[in-house]
């Protein structure tokens, strides 16, 4: 019984993370067809979910393929600016250390900060290896979720919520920061579905796991 | 169906154990809170490693010792060995270690596409279009068309791109000099050779006009000033300003600004008629000096009173204290101010700057003006790796015989066609070398315009293709050489991993470049062979020198005589290839282009370096921006008097209108500036669209004029601004 929600919460959080990947058409039909909603919801009952009032309709979100890859594009790749990063780093100060001496200390704003190289040291613990493209970036959100659906996997749950309490506790801002940025507003939907399952995962009523 | 596709796109990959056998609980530090609780005990077991390496926030190019923790920049202090930092680096290298992790870098190579936005695309795509298209027009209008911009102070960039320009045939290679200190480069190479240093330990008296040391900081040279200080030295700031430096000063003479020349002039007047020059250096080695002492018998110093508003006494006396004190006495040859770019008569101010100072006869003496000894490096060998010839064709900008290149003529010569295509690195000429809104429709009219950059600069907002470059931490770079009493090597080198997968070093990118461009064979060696090519003839290797990051070479220099790189082998008091040019062989009095006319209520705009800002370098850097509010260091500085009488209260809200354009600022009432002028420090006033530097005051050049170019150095004279101002 646990083990078939937690595969199903993986497969959802595998879900979230790809929204945060270079886009692929493929994925892009396959959340917009016409027997996606019904698959997902189910998907969500499986998991041990309650139905999300902010889940959008993604097929009226985005009407093409084109639409979707260029909120990415400008919205969250970091190829055009401004752009709102998906990337723990940048919501949270840079370091807590006491002993660095680099003006960014204590700063919000930055990439690679404690977040990044708090995630690293778990990746290089846990034995999991990232792409070299995302070496210097641990913490991207794309990341973060698929480490998340490896805890659900390997039967962690407490972890998982640990986790999410600690390193995605920072969707808020970067939801805030979608919101300004030009073609972030569907981006800011997609966190908001996002941050309501990760409160179903965290609240105590709302999980079912055992 | 979901489940497939979505797996398939997996990222983190799981090596050691199978998924399910993850084991949280045998990682006590899973919790980042507990991680970061147990940071002490972490610390003790990891290895800091420590890379000597060098700043890049200023020219200085300090050398470092960056300590990388866990990957990250974690602190960095200046190597003592580097004889620009001496053990210690400044606000701006400091500030700047945050570069590599600021969120405003550019992460993807960018195409402009036909409505002006920018597309993300490969390097290969990027690679491959730049060379066909630069083959394309090389093939339409011949290689002449194809230019290369950088920062002068970027060996790597200018290096590769004279390589790569030669490699397509064109001359046409240009740094930012034009915009900075070419007044003084051509006024003492066509007078004694080149531009010297300055021992400023050593000397018992010293004069900078408009040479602000204590913000166009160089930490070793501020470090001599106070020992010379502690010794008794005495130091005289010569500048409408009182600037920061006069802390460290013995006398600040304000001098109505762009009549520095008829200072001079006057200071070798009364040398001469005095008998406080050192006659027989003069005989040994001066040129034409009968007709410069001609000449300025008329420069009295009542002459020059009326010119500078600077009495004739306090004239007297400098001059007395540079005769009485030499040969360890000098005028500083000065950077960019009064002798570098900023007035019609900078060149012959810097000639007279190097004349008065072979007066004193302090050329290779202590205390005195000094040719360090550079370096010997030397080149690949071309028989395993093939040099391009230097081009034949004549260079677009050889209207100009004195200096070595003009960036200020671009604008013009792409509006006259003769530019069809430029790359651009390290340097952003649509903001700093003419006025920019003039400069921005000329670049806009290219056919071709490539800038390699890490943020969107004013010029990238145009380029055709944006390539962004990894930051200076994250690289290697040629190896520097620095002259001085003894010559030093420095290297630039990698410090920590890149922080966006998709940027590349220059050298990278100029390979890419030239194979897409059909001239890849010119390119066939990595930056460590060429490096290690360089450093051959020092003795040295390229892992001895990343080891220590900078190297002092024993083999000092010898003082006592000096060799002037002259056509006559001499100090040129009469210059023989200022004759050849055609202009005046002997400095003569000039006056400024412009005057303001105070009963109008008029002022000239000067500007200047500050201490915690390097151009628009450093105005992304939230750390000296906030400096910058801290210290409301982006105010126009107004005498006080005069602002009392305009109605004028610290903070007030101005206009200031020139003939090119107004801008709105708040004033800064003091003392400390000459009445006839308002000043504004340099950074601010960015035009480019992300740019935080455009929130603060403006940019000094939006408002300059766009003049003729200075006929002898083609500088762009960025003092010559008359402005009004009115409360709003
Ligand atoms: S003077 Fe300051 S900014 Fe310039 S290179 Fe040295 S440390 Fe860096």
């Amino acid at each position: 019984m646990n083990d078939g929600i937690h595969s199903a919460k993986a497969e959802l959080y595998r879900f979230f993370a790809e929204f945060f990947k270079p886009p692929e058409e493929g994925f892009y039909q396959e959340i917009t067809s016409p027997r996606f909603p019904e698959e997902l919801s189910r998907w969500f009952q499986e998991a041990g979910y309650s139905a999300t009032t902010s889940a959008p309709n993604l097929r009226e979100l985005w009407s093409s393929f084109g639409e979707f890859a260029e909120d990415y594009r400008r919205a969250v790749s970091g190829a055009i600016h401004p752009y709102a990063p998906p990337v723990e780093s940048i919501y949270k100060p840079w370091t807590e250390d006491p002993g660095a001496e680099v003006p960014m200390a204590g700063q919000r704003g930055y990439f690679y900060g404690d977040p990044a190289v708090h995630m690293r040291h778990l990746y290089d613990e846990l034995g999991i290896t990232l792409p070299p493209e995302y070496a210097s970036i641990p913490d991207h959100l794309t990341l973060e979720l698929e480490f998340l659906a490896f805890l659900f996997e390997a039967g962690e749950a407490e972890a998982a919520r640990l986790f999410i309490r600690e390193h995605l506790d920072w969707l808020g801002d970067f939801r805030a920061e979608l919101e300004t940025t030009p073609r972030g507003g569907r981006y800011a939907r997609i966190v908001a579905w996002l941050e309501e399952l990760l409160r179903q995962e965290t609240s105590e009523g709302g999980r079912k796991d055992g | 169906m979901l489940e497939e596709k979505i797996s398939r796109r997996t990222f983190l990959k799981a090596t050691a154990l199978a998924v399910g056998a993850l084991s949280v609980g045998a990682v006590g530090t899973f919790s980042f809170e507990t991680w970061k609780g147990k940071r002490a005990e972490a610390e003790r077991k990891d290895d800091i490693r420590v890379i000597p390496t060098l700043c890049a926030a200023c020219s200085n190019y300090c050398g470092l010792n960056v300590y990388v923790k866990n990957g990250r920049v974690w602190r960095a202090v200046g190597l003592p060995q580097h004889p620009k930092s001496k053990g210690k680096i400044c606000a701006r290298g400091h500030g700047l270690l945050a570069t590599p992790y600021l969120r405003q870098r550019l992460t993807q190579p960018l195409k402009r596409m036909e409505d002006g936005s920018f597309q993300p695309i490969s390097w290969e795509q990027a690679f491959r279009e730049i060379g066909e298209k630069l083959q394309e027009i090389r093939t339409k209008y011949g290689p002449g068309v194809i230019a290369h911009i950088s920062y002068s102070g970027r060996k790597t960039a200018r290096w590769y791109g004279e390589r790569l320009l030669w490699a397509l045939g064109s001359p046409n290679t240009f740094t930012h000099d034009a915009s900075c200190n070419t007044g003084r480069v051509v006024g003492f190479e066509h007078t004694v050779g080149g531009t010297p240093g300055t021992d400023i330990a050593n000397a018992r008296y010293m004069v900078y006009m408009g040479r602000n040391l204590a913000e166009g900081i160089t930490p070793g040279d501020v470090f001599e000033l106070a020992k010379a200080r502690e010794k008794g030295a005495q130091i005289v700031v010569v500048d409408p300003r009182g600037n920061n430096m006069y802390q460290m000063a013995t006398k600040w003479v304000p001098i109505r600004p762009g009549t520095d020349l008829a200072f001079v002039l006057a200071l070798a007047h009364v040398l001469i008629r005095e008998g406080l020059y050192d006659a027989a250096f003069v005989k040994e080695y001066g040129y034409g000096f009968e007709q410069f002492a001609q000449a300025v018998e008329k420069y009295t110093p009542q002459w020059a009173e009326e010119i500078t508003g600077v009495p004739a006494a306090t004239i007297e006396e400098v001059a007395r204290g540079l005769g009485k004190n030499k040969p360890r006495a000098f005028i500083h040859p000065g950077w960019r101010g009064p002798t570098g770019n900023s007035y019609a008569n900078s060149v012959d101010t810097a000639r007279t700057v190097a004349l008065v100072n072979a007066l004193l006869g302090n050329y290779q003496k202590e205390g005195g003006l000094i040719f360090g000894k550079n370096p010997p490096f030397g080149n690949l060998d071309p028989a395993k790796y093939p040099a391009p010839e230097k081009p034949a064709l004549p260079r677009v900008d050889n209207e100009w015989t004195l200096p070595h290149n003009v960036v200020t003529a671009v604008p013009d010569k792409i509006r006259d066609g003769a530019l069809k295509a430029i790359i651009v690195n390290s340097s952003n000429p649509v903001m700093h070398y003419n006025n920019p809104l003039y400069a921005r429709e000329a670049y806009k009219l290219l056919e071709l315009l490539v800038v390699v950059d890490i943020f969107m600069s004013e010029t990238a907002e145009l380029a055709h293709y944006v390539l962004p470059e990894v930051s200076y931490l994250e690289r290697d770079d040629v190896v520097e050489g620095i002259g001085g009493k003894k010559p030093v090597v420095a290297l630039r080198q990698q410090a920590i991993g890149k922080i966006h997968p998709e940027t590349k070093a220059s050298w990278e990118i100029y390979r890419g470049i030239a194979e897409a461009a059909g001239v890849g064979k010119y390119f066939n060696f990595t930056i460590d062979e060429l490096n290690q090519a360089m450093l051959a003839p020092t003795g040295l290797s390229l892992n001895e020198l990343k080891a220590e990051g900078t190297v002092v070479l024993n083999s000092p220099l010898l003082l006592g005589t000096p060799n002037f790189e002259t056509p006559t082998g001499k100090v040129e008091f009469y210059s023989t290839n200022f004759k050849a040019a055609g202009f005046d062989p002997i400095p003569n009095w000039k006056p400024p282009l412009v005057m303001p006319d105070v009963s109008k209520g008029e002022f000239r705009l000067i500007n200047g370096r500050q201490a915690y800002h390097s151009h628009t370098n450093t105005t992304r850097n939230p750390y000296l921006l906030a400096l910058t509010e801290h210290y409301h260091g982006d105010r126009l500085w107004i005498n006080r008097r005069v602002a009392e009488r305009m109605g004028l209260k610290e903070g007030d809200w101005v206009e200031v209108r020139s003939e090119a354009a107004t801008a709105r600022v708040q004033v800064h009432l003091t003392e400390a500036i000459h009445p006839e002028a308002v000043f504004i420090y340099a950074p601010y006033g960015s035009l480019a669209k992300d740019a935080p530097g455009r929130n603060f005051a403006f940019s000094f050049m939006t408002l300059l004029p766009y003049h003729k170019l200075d006929p002898v150095s083609g500088i762009a004279m960025t003092q010559e601004i008359v402005v009004t101002l009115r409360k709003i």
